[in-house]
C-alpha cells in the first residue's frame, strides 16, 4: 500500500468537481427529476401519443381513460400530449432566459464591479428594476410587448438580470482584490485582458448556482404568464396555457390543471435540488450542513 | 555611473496622510538596493509607487527617472509596457500570486505574449526554460501543473519566472521570502543572487529581515514612518549605523555566538501616518533624544562617503535652520 503510494508519480489528485456533485444526493435526485423532463422534451414528437392541437369534440372534457391517459380538455385535445409539447416550450424559454440573464448579469456584473466608476449608475438601474416584484415587472413588460414566446423571454430576462448581476459584482468586487490581480497588472496586463481572464473566471461560480434557480424561476413565471394570458398565445401548449385551459372547469374536470401542475413542481423541484446539491459542492462555505 | 532608477521626491498621499514622503535614492544598472523598515514604514507602498500601482485614492508626486524615462507622467498605455517588461516584481504571497484556473505554463506564456510577441509553441518552449531557469525540477511535466500543486516555494520560483520572461534590467522583489520556511527562504535568495548575476539586473529589495539584507545588498535604505531615515553601503551600514533606528533594529537581530538574556528590543511602535509627533519621527522611541530632536524634522545629511542619515545628533544637536 505504502509501496504503491509512493510509486505513484504524480501526486494523489482531490476528486474532480463532477465527482463530487454525483456522489451528493440532492445533485442525483435533482438530475434524474430534471432529466427526465428534458428528455421528454426533447423527445416529444416521438412519444406524444396524440396530435397536441388537434380538437376532437367527441371527447370534450373527457376523464383519463386508456386512450386519453391523462384526460382531454374542452377541444377534446389530449392533456398529455400537451403537457409533453407544453415541457419544450417551457424548457425553452427557461433556457433562453437563462442564457440571457447569465451573459448580461455577468457582463454588467463584472464592469460595475471591476470599473468603480460605473458601478453607481449601473447598479442603480439594476436596483431600479429589482425593486419591481419580478413577476410584476415581467407581467407588465410581456403584456407591453404582446403576447409571444420571444416577448415572454425579453420579459422574464429584464426581470431576472439584476439577480445575475448583483451576484457576478459581488464576487467580482472579492477577486479584484486577490493578489494574483495584481500580480498580473504588475506584468503589464491591460483592464479587459485582466476582467475576462483573471477575475470573471474566478467569479463565476455563484452565478452558475444561481442560473438554476433563474432557470426554476423561469419556468415558473412562464406559467404564470401563460396563465394571465400574456405568454406564448393559443394553440401553442405551454404547461401555464394547459393550466389556464382548466381554469374554468376545476370542478367537473380537475384534471386539465392538476397534471400540468404536477409537471411543474416536478420540474422547479428537480432544478432547485440540483442548485442547492450545485451550490454545496461548488461552494463550501456557503454548505447548508443537512439537519 | 548613470542610474537606472532615479527617484527624487517621491510621495504618495491618501488624503492629508502621506504614507511615503519625499523619499530620494537611485539605484544603478546591476545593483542590489534594500529597502528595510518596519510594518507600515511605507516600503510596500514604495514599491507600487514605483510601479504607478498605487491602488485609488492614493495620490502619488515626485518624480520617478527610470532609464530616462519619468514614470509618473507617462502615458498608461507605455506604463503597461515597462511592466512586466524593464521592470518587474515579485510579490509577497506566492500562494495567493497565481490565478488558480490556469496552468502556471498558460501564465508565464501571458506576459510573453504582451512584451516579446510569443506565442504558441515557441511561448510554451519558453516557458519551460524559465521554469529550468528557476531551477523547477521536471520543468517540462510542471508546465502544465496548476498553481496548486505547486509548493509555496516552487509557486516563488514561478512568480519569479514570470517576473524574469521579459528580461527587466530592473526586478522589484516586495518581500519574496517572507511567507516561506526558512531553509526556502534561503534556496529563493540564493536562486536571486545567481539570476541577479547571470542577468546582470538591479534588485530592489524590499524586506523587513536584515538578516536577508546583509546576505544580499549592495546597499541599503532604512524607512521609518513614510521616510528615509539612514542610506549606504550595506557594510558600512551595518558596522556603524549612524541613525538610532538603524542601531536599534541591528541590536534587535539574534547574534550566532553571543550570550544575551533578551533581545533588544526597539521600545513603542512605528507611529501611524494620522498620529505622527512633532520633529524627529523616532524621538519618542529614541534613546538619544533631546529637546532639540521635537524641534523640526531632521533633513537627510551626509555622514560620511555615499552615506547620509537623518538625525540632528551628527550636527551635534544643533536645531537645523
Amino acid at each position: 500500500m505504502a509501496a504503491e503510494a509512493l510509486a505513484a508519480d504524480a501526486p494523489p489528485r482531490a476528486p474532480s468537481v463532477l465527482a463530487r456533485a454525483l456522489a451528493h444526493r440532492g445533485v442525483r435526485v435533482g438530475l434524474v427529476l430534471f432529466g427526465s423532463v428534458v428528455l421528454v422534451a426533447l423527445s416529444a414528437d416521438w412519444i406524444a401519443p396524440h396530435d397536441p392541437v388537434r380538437n376532437n369534440f367527441r371527447y370534450r372534457l373527457g376523464a383519463p381513460n386508456e386512450v386519453f391517459w391523462l384526460g382531454t380538455d374542452r377541444f377534446g385535445r389530449d392533456i398529455l400530449s400537451r403537457i409533453i409539447h407544453g415541457t419544450r416550450v417551457s424548457l425553452r424559454i427557461g433556457l433562453t432566459v437563462v442564457a440571457a440573464t447569465g451573459v448580461l448579469g455577468a457582463l454588467i456584473g463584472s464592469v460595475a464591479g471591476y470599473f468603480r466608476a460605473l458601478d453607481g449608475p449601473l447598479m442603480r438601474v439594476m436596483d431600479g428594476l429589482m425593486a419591481f416584484p419580478a413577476i410584476l415587472l415581467a407581467i407588465s413588460l410581456a403584456a407591453a410587448l404582446g403576447p409571444s414566446e420571444t416577448n415572454a423571454a425579453i420579459a422574464l430576462t429584464v426581470a431576472y438580470t439584476p439577480r445575475t448581476a448583483r451576484i457576478v459584482r459581488a464576487s467580482v468586487l472579492v477577486v479584484r482584490e486577490l493578489d494574483y490581480v495584481e500580480a498580473a497588472r504588475a506584468l503589464g496586463a491591460g483592464h479587459a485582458h485582466i476582467l475576462f481572464r483573471h477575475v470573471l473566471p474566478n467569479a463565476l461560480t455563484p452565478l452558475v448556482v444561481q442560473c438554476t434557480y433563474i432557470f426554476a424561476l423561469a419556468v415558473l413565471a412562464e406559467a404564470v404568464l401563460s396563465f394571465i394570458g400574456v405568454g406564448p398565445p393559443p394553440p401553442t401548449p405551454s404547461l401555464g396555457g394547459v393550466i389556464a385551459d382548466g381554469r374554468d372547469y376545476m370542478l367537473e374536470a380537475p384534471w386539465i390543471s392538476l397534471f400540468p401542475g404536477l409537471a411543474i413542481a416536478v420540474t422547479v423541484l428537480g432544478l432547485n435540488l440540483l442548485g442547492d446539491g450545485l451550490r454545496d459542492v461548488l461552494d463550501p462555505r456557503m454548505k447548508v450542513e443537512p439537519r | 555611473m548613470t542610474a537606472l532608477l532615479s527617484v527624487e521626491g517621491l510621495t504618495v498621499r491618501f488624503g492629508r496622510f502621506a504614507v511615503v514622503e519625499d523619499l530620494s535614492f537611485s539605484v544603478a544598472p546591476g545593483e542590489v538596493l534594500a529597502i528595510v523598515g518596519e510594518s507600515g514604514s511605507g516600503k510596500s507602498m514604495t514599491a507600487l509607487a514605483l510601479m504607478r500601482l498605487v491602488p485609488p485614492p492614493g495620490r502619488v508626486s515626485g518624480r520617478v527617472i527610470f532609464a530616462g524615462e519619468d514614470l509618473l507622467v507617462l502615458p498608461e498605455r507605455r506604463m503597461r509596457a515597462i511592466r512586466g517588461g524593464a521592470m518587474a516584481m515579485v510579490f509577497q504571497e506566492p500562494m495567493t500570486s497565481l490565478n488558480p484556473v490556469f496552468t502556471v505554463g498558460s501564465q508565464i506564456a501571458e506576459a510573453l505574449a504582451w512584451h516579446r510577441g510569443l506565442s504558441g509553441r515557441a511561448a510554451r518552449a519558453e516557458a519551460v526554460r524559465l521554469l529550468e531557469l528557476v531551477e523547477i525540477p521536471n520543468a517540462a511535466a510542471r508546465v502544465s501543473e496548476y498553481p496548486h500543486q505547486l509548493s509555496g516555494g516552487m509557486r516563488q520560483r514561478v512568480m519569479i519566472a514570470m517576473a524574469l520572461a521579459c528580461r527587466p534590467r530592473l526586478l522589484i522583489a516586495d518581500e519574496p521570502t517572507t511567507a516561506l520556511d526558512a531553509t526556502v527562504q534561503a534556496q529563493i535568495l540564493e536562486l536571486l543572487r545567481r539570476l541577479r548575476a547571470e542577468l546582470g539586473m538591479a534588485v530592489l529589495l524590499i524586506t523587513h529581515d536584515l538578516g536577508v539584507v546583509s546576505d544580499f545588498a549592495d546597499r541599503v535604505a532604512v524607512m521609518y514612518a513614510a521616510r528615509l531615515v539612514e542610506i549606504g553601503p550595506a557594510l558600512e551600514l551595518f558596522r556603524s549605523p549612524a541613525h538610532p533606528y538603524t542601531e536599534g533594529l541591528l541590536a534587535s537581530l539574534p547574534r550566532l555566538g553571543a550570550t544575551v538574556a533578551r533581545l533588544a528590543a526597539i521600545p513603542g511602535q512605528v507611529p501611524p501616518p494620522f498620529a505622527l509627533p512633532q520633529g524627529c519621527r523616532f524621538a519618542p522611541r529614541c534613546a538619544y533624544a533631546k529637546a532639540p530632536c521635537s524641534a523640526a524634522l531632521p533633513p537627510l545629511a551626509s555622514v560620511g562617503a555615499a552615506r547620509a542619515a537623518a538625525c540632528i545628533r551628527h550636527a551635534g544637536y544643533a536645531v537645523p535652520a
